[in-house]
Parts: C-alpha cells; structure tokens; sequence
C-alpha cells in the first residue's frame, strides 16, 4: 500500500534561506533560462543568485562561462557535484576563503550587469588540485546572510528618508505620516502613477530608483522604489542635497 | 554645429557622462543620442518613458517656476537629468555616474538645450 503524500499547507511560508524562493523564481522565468540566452537580472543579488541557482543544478563537472551584458565582464567556473570548485576572473582564478567571500566576489563582479548568459566552455574539464569547493547550500546561506544584512540597510534608508520628509505615502502598506496638506498631493500622484501601472509579473523586481522632481519652492516630490517598496515622499527642496547623498551613501555601502 | 555636434560636447564637458539624448516629449521619442558605447534602442525608450512621466508629474501638480522642466532620477550607478526647454516638447537627458553633481549636469545641460531650442 502506498502511503498518502504529506498535503503541504498552501499557506505554508517559504523556507527562510530563499530555496523555495529561487525555484520559483526559475520556474517562473520565460525561457531565457537556457545556455546561451540572456537572462534579465534587476540587481547584484538576484545576479548572485542566479549563478548560486546554477551551482546548485550542475552534478557532472562543468565548466561554466557567466557573462554580463552591461558591462562584458566574463568568469569561469568549474562546478561539480553542486560545489563551486574554482572561480576565474579576466586576472586568472580568484583566491576566495569562505562562501561569504565567494557571494561579495560574485556581487561586485557583477555590479550592473543588466542580464546574465550562462554557457557551458567545458565538458569534463580538468579538475585542479584543491581541498576546497563551496556546497551550494553554503553559498545560498551566504547570500540569504547577506540578502538580510541588506534588507536592514533598506530599512533604515527608508526610514532616514521619511524622517526627512514632510509627508510620506507608502504605496505597499497603504500608510502615511506627516504634513496632512502634503497627502492629497501624494494620494494623486499615486492614483497617476497606478493608472500609468505597466510594471510585469509579479515576480518581477523594479529596479531601484530614486526619482526627484521639483513642484514649487516648498514641495519637492521623491519617488522611491526598492526591492518591492514604493515610496512617495513630500520634502524641502533645501535638503534636496541631503536626500541625494544620503542614496549615494546606501550604494556605496560595502 | 550639427545638433550631434552639441550633444557630444556636452558629453565630453561632464566628465563621467555615458549618454546625453535628445527627445520630443509630444512624440515620445528620442530623436539624437551622443554615447561612448552602444546603447540599445530599448534603453533609449526607457529615458524618454521616464523624462515623459517626470514632467507629467511635474504637470499633474502644477509645478511652478524655473525648475518645472527640471527633474533627476538616481538609480544604483547611475544619475538621469531630464531638462525641458520652454516650449515643452523638445527634452535632454544626461546620463552620468551616480557621483557626478547633478547641479553641474543641469547648468550645463541647460545652456546646450538652450541652444538646440533656439536652432530648431
């Protein structure tokens, strides 16, 4: 007798470390998934990922070829068994010491890379001498790691700007805080900014941007979107200087 | 000077500029784009989409004074100056690193517009 399958709760959450996450997120995908075609990427992390995700699906020994679109930037990786065994840049193999080493290389590598081509250079290359490889859960572990550290550094940049702001509207949770004139004005550029809608698919992530554009001598309108946040803010033009550098200062964080 | 001529010079005065394009906002069109390296045509649809919706919003709130044709859009690397000449259409876009000032972009920005505007 065959036992019943386990039914899984449909309001079960995603596994904390994004496994889930990133299965779905392939299977959701068109078919730019295969060798040789561009894969569209919204930022650094979901470039990592993208490449962990590729870690994770080559069992036979591979050599795997990663370009960037945006900037021609091309690595090689040899990958067996699911572990990353070596990683070359243009400058020859990259010396890494932990799987978090292996993620930081990896993000700044592929800085505004813009999409992805994966090829296969070699099949059965020559495995060099080593008695280190990353697993693909430890680098998924690393990047979930590092994809919380930067969660808490959106957070607080979202913050600082509403506490520079005289009014505020978050498009994601529906709240709003500050200046009550201010609102109407934000409510309407909301209202605008839905009927313009023509983001994708759900899983699509925006790219970030911070959009700034002068109304009148008091009212600055800022437009933020990160990761899956939309904010619209009501500032002083004066601090139009502060609010820049404070975006800046977000990016250039390590 | 051909109005290529314009948009590469403004290019080559800012010293971190990747792109400067000039659109009609009516037609929504990039009409003349000075960049180093190839730019999909996608992208440049992209910047006029985006100066389009930055001045309709400018537009939708009744912005007023100079800097009513003036906006900025700052991305992860980048930095997007949309200026708009006083007869509304005609539009440029400077595209620059993130550090680049952006007063400097506009001031410089401004006197080419200014100059294409009057041509045309």
């Amino acid at each position: 007798m065959i036992a019943p399958r386990p039914q899984k709760s449909q309001d079960a959450p995603l596994k904390a470390d994004g496994t889930e996450l990133a299965a779905l997120r392939k299977l959701a995908a068109e078919c730019g998934g295969a060798y040789g075609s561009w894969r569209p990427v919204a930022s650094e992390a979901e470039a990592v990922d993208a490449i962990v995700t590729e870690v994770g699906e080559v069992l036979l020994a591979r050599r795997i070829r990663v370009t960037a679109q945006d900037t021609g930037i091309a690595v090689e990786m040899i990958i067996s068994n699911r572990h990353l065994v070596t990683l070359a840049g243009p400058q020859g193999q990259v010396q890494l010491q932990d799987a978090g080493d292996v993620v930081r290389t990896l993000r700044e590598t592929f800085a505004g890379a813009g999409a992805l081509k994966f090829e296969i250079a070699e099949r059965a290359p020559t495995m060099t001498q080593t008695a280190r490889s990353w697993p693909h859960d430890a680098l998924r572990q690393a990047l979930h790691a590092q994809d919380s550290a930067s969660d808490g550094a959106q957070a607080s940049l979202i913050r600082d700007l509403q506490a520079m702001a005289d009014a505020w509207l978050d498009l994601q949770t529906q709240q709003s805080g500050g200046a009550a004139e201010r609102l109407p004005l934000l409510s309407k550029h909301a209202n605008a900014l839905e009927e313009h809608h023509t983001e994708a698919t759900p899983l699509q992530r925006v790219h970030p941007r911070l959009s700034l554009v002068p109304i009148s001598e008091t009212f600055l309108m800022v437009d933020v979107c990160l990761g899956q946040q939309q904010l619209l803010l009501s500032v002083d033009p004066q601090i139009r200087a502060d609010v820049i550098a404070r975006w800046r200062a977000y990016f250039s964080a390590p | 000077m051909t109005l290529a001529d314009r948009l590469e010079m403004l290019r080559s005065t800012l010293s971190n500029c990747h792109l400067v394009a000039f659109g009609d906002a009516e037609a929504r069109l990039i009409l003349k784009a000075a960049h180093a390296t190839s730019v999909p045509r996608e992208t440049l649809d992209h910047l006029c989409e985006e100066a389009t919706t930055c001045f309709a919003t400018a537009d939708m709130l009744g912005a007023q004074g100079a800097s009513a044709n003036e906006a900025l859009v700052l991305t992860e690397h980048e930095s997007r100056v949309y200026l708009r000449a006083d007869n509304q259409t005609d539009f440029l876009c400077v595209v620059s690193a993130l550090s680049e000032n952006p007063d400097t972009v506009t001031a410089e920005g401004l006197r080419t517009l200014q100059e294409i505007s009057g041509v045309a």
